[in-house]
C-alpha cells in the first residue's frame, strides 16, 4: 500500500471537501466579523467607552450665609464619605466587602448591603452609593491603604453643611436634605433629578432659605469624565469640568441681635417655651431679629449619629420645626383693635374726641331673636373713654361700638364688609411674602367666607369679636408685626424680607432686597396721628408702666388672644399674649412684635418687647423704681412726674399720655381730667388687673356663636400641654419686672 | 539534502506569520499596566517566545525523522498520552473554581497533556485505518471507535469539553479521508446525535449552565451582562469596538483596561479584533487559510495512507480548533475553551501544534515528486 498513489473510497473528494468546508466556515466567521465590527461597530463601540469612561459630578461648594453684619453663619466643612459603586463590587463576593468595610466603619455589614441592593433595584449600577458621611479621617485612610480588600468602596471628600449658631437661626436658614423620592415628592423629585440636574446623592435646601434660596445657594456641578479598569480602580481622568461654587446670601437677620432677643424672649417666657420675637427696620422692612421658640439645631440633618435627637425633636409636643414667627395663626386679639380704630376713623365712624362709657358689660339683641340680649363684657368698667384712651386702655366696648355699632344708641359701626376691607388693606388675609417658605396667609373673616367654612350666615356678634381680635380672624406673628410697620412708616405696606442681598463668588450682586412696597393704607394720615397717639398712650399709659424706658417714646399696643374654652391655672381663660409696637415715635426705626403663646400681654408679651427695645437702643436696664419692690406700688417709674395712679384707668392713661411731652400729641392728649392724682385705693383699681383675667372677653357664657375651629389650627400644640406652668398668683397681679 | 527541496517555505511563513501574530497579540494582552516598557521577565510574551523556539526545534527534529517511524511508534505514543492523560486525573491541577484538572506540574512549567493528546490519536488513527487495503468497512470504522474512546473518556472527565469535541472532530475527519462511505458516516452522526441526551447527562453543571447560557444568549445578547455572559458580552464588546481598523496595538481600552477576560488564550481573537480591526482580522484568517490548505495540499502530495491521513488529521485538527475559537469570540459558538492554535498563549499546545506540523512537512518533503521537479 505503501505507493498506491490513488486515494480510496471517499477519500479522493474529501480533500475538496475540506477546502469547501474550509472556505465555508471562514466566509461565515468573516461575515459574523464583518457584522460585529462594521455594522454593529459603532453601537459597540459606544458600549466599550460606557463600560471604561464614568462619568461622576463633582458637587459645587454650597453659597455661604452671612448675617448682615458679614458673620457667617453657614457655611461649608469637608467630611470624608464612603460609598460603593455597585458595578464594581467582586461577582460572588460583596458579602465579604461588607463585613470588612462595616468593621472599618462600624453599623452593620446589613445595612450596607441594603443600601446596594436599593441602588442595584434601580437599575444604576455605576454611580456611587453614599454609605456613610462624617467618616473619621483614619477610617478613611484604612479603606484608602486597603483598596484592594476593599474592591468597589470608594472614599471621597464632600463638604457638609454648617450652621454656626445652630437652633439661633434654624427656622430661618433651614438645612439640606438627601434628594429621594421618599422625602421630595415624586413629582418634585423628578423634576429635580431630570430637569434641574441634581444626581441622587446630592443634597438639596428642604427649609428655611436653604429651600427659597436653593436655586442661588445650590451653585453649578462639575463633572469629572474619567477613565476605569475593569476592577474599578481608576485609570486617570480624561476630562474635568470644576464646578461653579454657589452664591452667596446676606441676611439682614443681625445676629448678635438676634442672639439677643432669642435669650430676652427666652428668659420672659414663664408659661412653657414657645413665643416669637421679631424685630424688623420699619423704613424698610428688613428684619433684623426673627425668633421662634422652640427652635432646633438644624446641623442634626447633617451630623451623623443624631437620629435620636431628630425622633425626639419630632414627637417634641410643642413641635420646634414648627417656625411660629411666619406659620402659625393666631388670633390678633386686641392688637387688632387698630385695624378697627383705622378704619372708625377713615370712614367717619369715629373720631378722636368720641366718647364712648365702657359700663363693663354690653348687651346687645340678638339678630334673630331680638329678646335674647348678649353679653360683651370688656375686661374693666372703664368709663368714659375717647378714642385714645380707648387705644391705649384696649377697651373692647369702645371697639364694639366701632366694628359692630350699638343699635339702642343708634351707634352705628363699620360692618364686617369695612372691617375686612381695612384688615386686608394691612395685608391680613394674605402672606406678607417674606423671603422664606411655608408662610400662612391668616383669615379675614367675611359673611362668604362663613357660610363657607361655618356653614351660617354672618351675625353681629361675629362682628363684635372680630372688631377686637378674636372670633374668626386669624393672623400670624409677622403680617401683626407687619401691621405695626405700616403704621409706624406712615402708611406703606412693605414686604419683609431676611435675605439682604445675593452675590456670587465674585461679589457680584445678584438679588438686592432693597425696600419693596406691596401696598398702601388709602387713609389720611391725621388719622394714623390719632392711632399711633393711642399706641404711644398705651405704652407709657397704666397698664404697662412697669416697662417704660427712659429717653425713649414707644407706640405700642397689647393683645390678649383667647384660645380654647378651658380656664388656667389662675382661673383665667387660656390666652396667648401678644405685643406690637414700634420706636421711636417721633422718627420711627423698628417695630418689635413678641407674641407668647399661653401668656399673657402686659406680663409676657409687653415686658419681653421693652426689653428688647432697651437692648437695641442701649439703654441700660438699671432697674426702674418699680422693678425693685416685689409688690406692687402705686407708684409708676415713669419720668412723668404727673403720670397717675392707678385709680380710674382711663384718666390715669390720659395723663400718661404725654409723658415725652411729644409736640403732635401733647395739645390733643388732655381730654376731660388731666390733673387727677388719685394716688390711693390701689385695690380699686386693680380688681380686674389683667394678670388673672385678661381682657378680651369674648368668651361669655352666652348664645354668642363661638367658632368652634377657632382655637384649632394654631393652637394644638398648646394643648397638647394640659397646664400652664404655676406661677405665683400675686395677689394684685403685678406684673413681673421685666429684668 | 535533497529532501528539503519538497520543504514547505510557504506552510512555514504561515506558522511564523501566525506566532508573530499571536506573540503581538499576547504581548497586549498581559502587558497592561506597564506596557511602554518590555521586560521579559515577567512578560507573557517572552514565554510564549520560548515556547515558539521549542516548538520551532521539535518542529524541525521531527521534519528530520522519516515518517515511517510515527507509523511504527504509532500506538506506544497513544499509550503514552493515554498514562499522561489518566496521571492529570491524580495529580493534575486547573482552575479551582470549576474543579477542572488540566495541567501536569512540571515544576519550572505545566504541561497539558490533551493538547499532545491530539497528536498521538492524529497517528495512532492514521495508522489504524491505513493498515487495510480497500474501502474503509463500517466495522473497521466502529472498530476506530476503540481509539477514539479512551482518550475521549479520559478528557471528559477532566472535564475538558472543547478538547473532547476536537478528537471526535478529527476522528470524523480522518474516518471520511479513510474513505467511509457517505452512507456510514450519516449513520454514526445520527446515532452520536441520539446519543446526544446521554451527552448532557455526562456533562458537568458548568458545562451544561454554558450551553443552556449559550443558547439564551443566542436568543438575547445582553441577559446576563454580569454573570456567565460577561465574558462573551465583553468580546462582542471588544471585536466590535475595534471597527475597521482596529483601536490600535496596545490601544484596546476592553483589553487594557481589563474588561475583557481569560484575553491572552481563549479570548486572544477579540484582542486583535480590537486593537487591529477587520483588517488584521483578515490577515489572521489569511494565514490560517493559508496553513490550512497547505496542509490539505500535503495529505494530497502524500505518498502513502498513513501519511494522507496522519497530514490531513493535523488539518482537522488545525480546521476544528481555529473554527470553534473563532465562532466563540464572535458568539456563532458556546464557550467550550478551545484556544485558537499558535496565537493563543500556551506552551503545550504550541509544541503539540508545532510537532504536529513538523509530521506533516515530514510527509511533505517524502512525498511523490511532481514531474518538474524531476528536471532540477
Amino acid at each position: 500500500m505503501l505507493d498506491s498513489g490513488e486515494p480510496r473510497g471517499t477519500s479522493g473528494v474529501v480533500p475538496h471537501l475540506f477546502r469547501a468546508a474550509i472556505l465555508v466556515a471562514f466566509g461565515i466567521l468573516a461575515a459574523q466579523l464583518w457584522r460585529l465590527q462594521i455594522v454593529e461597530g459603532p453601537q459597540l463601540r459606544q458600549r466599550a467607552d460606557s463600560n471604561r469612561v464614568r462619568v461622576s459630578q463633582i458637587p459645587p461648594p454650597r453659597g455661604v450665609i452671612y448675617d448682615r453684619n458679614g458673620t457667617i453663619v453657614a457655611s461649608n466643612a469637608p467630611v470624608f464619605v464612603v460609598s460603593i459603586v455597585p458595578a464594581d463590587l467582586p461577582a460572588r463576593e460583596e458579602g465579604a466587602v461588607y463585613e470588612r468595610l462595616a468593621e472599618i466603619i462600624g453599623g452593620g455589614s446589613a445595612d450596607i448591603r441594603r443600601a446596594v441592593d436599593r441602588r442595584k433595584a434601580e437599575g444604576d449600577l455605576f454611580t456611587p452609593t453614599s454609605i456613610k458621611s462624617n467618616v473619621p479621617r483614619d477610617a478613611a485612610l484604612t479603606i484608602e491603604q486597603r483598596h484592594i480588600e476593599l474592591p468597589g468602596v470608594l472614599v471621597s471628600v464632600e463638604s457638609s453643611r454648617r450652621y454656626a449658631d445652630g437652633p439661633l437661626l434654624a427656622h430661618i436658614l433651614g438645612y439640606t436634605g438627601p434628594i429621594s423620592p421618599t422625602v421630595l415628592s415624586p413629582a418634585k423629585y423628578k423634576q429635580k433629578t431630570e430637569k434641574e440636574g441634581y444626581s441622587i446623592n446630592d443634597r438639596i435646601g428642604t427649609a428655611g432659605l436653604e429651600d427659597s434660596f436653593e436655586r442661588y445657594l445650590r451653585g453649578k456641578p462639575g463633572h469629572r469624565t474619567y477613565e476605569v479598569e475593569a476592577s474599578g480602580r481608576t485609570v486617570g481622568d480624561i476630562r474635568v469640568e470644576q464646578p461653579a461654587s454657589g452664591n452667596n446670601v446676606a441676611l439682614t437677620i443681625d445676629v448678635d441681635l438676634q442672639r439677643a432677643v432669642a435669650g430676652i424672649l427666652r428668659e420672659g417666657l414663664h408659661q412653657g417655651n414657645v413665643g416669637v420675637a421679631i424685630l424688623s427696620d420699619v423704613k424698610t422692612g428688613e428684619v433684623l431679629s426673627l425668633v421662634s421658640l422652640p427652635s432646633y439645631d438644624n446641623n442634626i440633618f447633617t451630623d451623623d449619629g443624631r437620629d435620636d435627637e431628630l425622633a425626639a425633636l419630632l414627637k417634641d409636643p410643642e413641635q420646634p420645626f414648627f417656625d411660629r414667627s411666619i406659620s402659625g395663626q393666631y388670633p390678633p386679639g386686641s392688637t387688632f383693635k387698630l385695624v378697627t380704630g383705622l378704619g372708625a376713623l377713615q370712614e367717619g365712624v369715629a373720631k378722636r374726641e368720641t366718647i364712648i362709657e365702657s359700663k363693663g358689660i354690653l348687651y346687645v339683641p340678638h339678630d334673630f331673636y331680638p329678646n335674647l340680649r348678649q353679653p360683651f363684657p370688656d375686661w374693666s368698667p372703664l368709663g368714659r373713654l375717647n378714642f385714645i384712651q380707648a387705644i391705649a386702655n384696649s377697651s373692647n366696648i369702645y371697639f364694639f361700638y366701632l366694628g359692630g355699632g350699638y343699635e339702642p344708641e343708634k351707634f352705628t359701626g363699620l360692618g364686617v364688609d369695612r372691617l375686612a376691607h381695612y384688615a386686608r388693606m394691612f395685608g391680613y388675609g394674605t402672606r406678607t411674602k417674606i423671603d422664606l417658605p411655608g408662610e400662612s396667609a391668616g383669615t379675614v373673616p367675611d359673611d362668604a367666607w362663613k357660610l363657607q367654612r361655618v356653614g351660617e350666615h354672618w351675625v353681629k356678634g361675629d362682628t363684635y369679636n372680630m372688631s377686637i381680635g378674636q372670633g374668626y380672624v386669624e393672623a400670624t406673628p409677622i403680617q401683626v408685626h407687619n401691621m405695626t410697620v405700616t403704621i409706624a412708616n406712615g402708611g406703606t405696606v412693605l414686604t419683609p424680607h431676611v435675605v439682604k442681598e445675593v452675590a456670587d463668588s465674585d461679589g457680584q450682586l445678584l438679588v438686592a432686597n432693597k425696600r419693596e412696597e406691596s401696598g398702601a393704607l388709602q387713609v389720611d394720615p391725621r388719622h394714623l396721628q390719632t392711632l399711633i397717639d393711642g399706641m404711644e398712650a398705651g405704652f407709657s399709659g397704666q397698664l404697662l408702666r412697669d416697662y417704660r424706658i427712659p429717653n425713649l417714646r414707644v407706640a405700642g399696643k397689647t393683645g390678649t388672644a383667647e384660645y380654647g374654652q378651658g380656664v388656667n391655672a389662675l382661673g383665667g381663660e387660656q390666652t396667648h399674649g401678644w405685643f406690637t409696637g414700634f420706636a421711636p415715635v417721633q422718627d420711627p426705626r423698628i417695630a418689635v412684635t413678641v407674641f407668647v403663646e399661653r401668656g399673657s400681654s402686659s406680663r409676657d408679651a409687653a415686658p419681653i418687647a421693652a426689653r428688647i427695645l432697651r437692648h437695641f437702643f442701649e439703654i441700660p436696664e438699671n432697674a426702674p423704681a418699680p422693678s425693685a419692690t416685689p409688690l406692687p406700688s402705686p407708684l409708676p417709674r415713669a419720668p412723668g412726674p404727673q403720670n397717675a395712679g392707678p385709680a380710674a384707668p382711663n384718666v390715669a392713661l390720659a395723663t400718661a399720655t404725654p409723658r415725652q411731652a411729644s409736640p403732635p400729641m401733647a395739645p390733643t392728649a388732655p381730654p376731660p381730667s388731666t390733673k387727677v392724682v388719685a394716688p390711693t385705693s390701689a385695690p380699686t383699681a386693680r380688681p380686674s388687673r389683667p394678670a388673672t383675667a385678661p381682657p378680651a372677653a369674648t368668651v361669655a357664657p352666652t348664645g354668642v356663636p363661638k367658632p368652634p375651629a377657632m382655637a384649632a389650627p394654631a393652637t394644638s400644640v398648646s394643648q397638647a400641654t394640659p397646664t400652664r406652668p404655676t406661677r405665683a398668683p400675686t395677689p394684685a397681679g403685678v406684673p413681673k419686672p421685666p429684668s | 539534502m535533497r529532501l528539503w527541496r519538497q520543504f514547505d517555505y510557504l506552510f512555514l511563513l504561515a506558522i511564523f506569520g501566525l506566532v508573530g501574530y499571536g506573540l503581538m497579540m499576547v504581548h497586549s494582552a498581559t502587558c497592561a499596566p506597564d506596557c511602554d516598557r518590555f521586560t521579559p521577565s515577567s512578560s507573557s510574551a517572552f514565554r510564549q517566545g520560548l515556547y515558539a523556539l521549542a516548538g520551532l526545534a521539535v518542529m524541525t527534529l521531527l521534519t528530520a525523522v522519516h515518517y515511517r517511524a510515527y507509523r511504527t511508534l504509532a500506538y506506544y505514543g497513544y499509550g503514552f498520552s493515554l498514562l499522561t492523560l489518566a496521571a492529570v486525573l491524580v495529580v493534575g491541577r486547573g482552575e479551582a473554581e470549576f474543579g477542572v484538572r488540566r495541567w501536569i506540574p512540571l515544576g519550572l512549567f505545566d504541561v497539558q497533556p490533551s493538547e499532545l493528546a491530539k497528536v498521538f490519536l492524529v497517528i495512532a488513527l492514521a495508522r489504524f485505518l491505513s493498515d487495510r487495503d480497500g474501502p474503509l468497512s463500517l466495522r473497521r470504522a466502529l472498530a476506530s471507535i476503540g481509539l477514539l474512546v479512551p482518550p475521549l473518556g479520559l478528557v471528559f472527565l477532566q472535564p475538558d469539553l472543547g478538547t473532547s469535541l476536537s478528537f471526535v472532530a478529527i476522528w470524523f475527519g480522518m474516518v471520511a479521508m479513510a474513505g467511509a462511505r457517505p452512507l456510514h458516516l450519516g449513520l454514526i452522526s445520527l446515532s452520536a446525535v441520539l446519543a446526544a441526551p446521554g451527552g448532557w447527562l455526562l456533562m458537568r453543571e458548568y458545562q451544561r449552565a454554558r450551553l443552556l447560557h449559550f443558547i439564551e444568549t443566542v436568543a438575547n445578547p445582553e441577559s446576563d451582562p454580569f454573570g456567565e455572559g460577561y465574558n462573551i458580552l465583553q468580546a462582542r464588546i471588544s471585536i466590535g469596538s475595534g471597527g475597521m481598523f482596529g483601536r490600535g496595538w496596545l490601544e484596546g481600552t476592553q483589553t487594557q483596561l481589563d474588561y475583557l477576560r481569560v484575553k491572552q488564550s481563549d479570548f486572544i481573537f477579540s484582542v486583535l479584533a480590537e486593537e487591529m480591526g477587520f483588517v488584521g482580522a483578515m490577515v489572521l484568517f489569511g494565514l490560517l487559510l493559508l496553513l490550512l490548505f497547505r496542509i490539505a495540499r500535503a495529505a494530497e502530495k502524500a505518498r502513502d495512507d498513513f501519511g494522507r491521513l496522519a497530514a490531513f488529521g493535523v488539518g482537522c485538527m488545525l480546521f476544528f480548533q481555529s473554527f470553534v475559537n473563532l465562532g466563540t469570540n464572535l458568539t456563532l459558538l458556546p464557550v467550550t475553551g478551545v484556544p485558537l492554535p499558535l496565537v493563543s498563549f500556551g506552551g503545550s499546545a504550541m509544541i503539540a501544534f508545532c510537532a504536529a506540523f513538523g509530521v506533516v512537512q515530514s510527509i511533505l518533503i517524502r512525498s511523490k515528486r511532481r514531474a518538474y521537479t524531476f528536471t532540477s
